[in-house]
């Protein structure tokens, strides 16, 4: 997530939606920075929580 | 609304980073934690099977070429052989270990199939670069998952197996539909696009 947000920052001009005149919808909605942010997220949110949690218990089990 | 080739690339590096996540954090954690939830066990492998499955339509859609079309049907096949064989040891229908050969075969097939397609020398273009470069990171990396077969347990070669899906999805990031690599792009590659 962290590496998208760098990624936006360091090329800007790669994320079309800060100058969207003239843009089709394809640059609008796929724009790579944006992606490893969406991939970051997914995973943050909907993977990475149970696996803690997962990880917690097994660690007390033992 | 079909979308431009590049942007289909970075769609599929998405779902390569995803798969290079599922794969560290299952290399972390180990085995007995990652599985303990069903829909975990299958994500990774779900995943590379779909991406198999999607690579038929891009294979039927984005080439415009013979050899263009194999590698991309070669690539959806093995894929999906290789997603399909970790479904089938997950979920208990397969029990031989000798299945994960499948993984380090999509490797080599696939680093095959992109060193055999690409028709131009390194800096011809971008996309002749990175179809070098990604050939041969698949080839070599085609050791990590081969190697994970014999020693499970070591988290530097599952890591490594993990890198290996991460760094594909950069590489593929870095295409674009006409572009120059380290400032060559050859006369014959066209005129630079963005």
């Amino acid at each position: 997530m962290l590496g998208g947000v760098a990624w936006a920052f360091l090329q800007p001009y790669r994320v079309t939606l800060l100058h969207p005149h003239g843009q089709g919808f394809w640059w609008l909605a796929i724009e790579p920075p944006l992606l490893v942010v969406l991939a970051g997220i997914v995973f943050a949110f909907l993977v990475a929580p149970s696996v803690i949690e997962d990880l917690e218990t097994y660690e007390e089990g033992q | 609304m079909q979308p431009p080739a590049e942007f289909v690339h970075w769609m599929f590096a998405t779902g390569l980073v995803l798969v290079g996540l599922c794969l560290a954090a299952q290399a972390i954690v180990g085995d007995e934690v990652w599985r303990r939830r069903a829909w975990r066990a299958y994500l990774w492998p779900g995943l590379a099977f779909t991406m198999g499955v999607l690579m038929f339509p891009v294979m039927v859609f984005f080439t415009n070429s013979t050899i263009h079309m194999l590698a991309h049907g070669s690539w959806a096949q093995v894929m999906m052989l290789s997603g399909a064989a970790e479904l089938g040891l997950v979920r208990g229908k397969l029990h031989s270990r000798y299945w994960r050969l499948t993984m380090p075969l999509a490797f080599a097939v696939s680093g095959a199939a992109f060193l055999i397609h690409e028709q131009n020398s390194w800096f011809f273009a971008r996309a002749a670069f990175l179809h070098h470069l990604i050939g041969w990171t698949l080839i070599v990396g085609a050791l990590f998952p081969l190697v994970t077969i014999f020693r499970p347990s070591s988290a530097v070669w599952r890591s490594a197996f993990a890198l290996t899906f991460v760094v594909l999805g950069v590489m593929l990031y870095c295409d674009r539909d006409v572009a120059p690599v380290f400032g060559h792009l050859s006369p014959l590659a066209g005129q630079q696009h963005r």
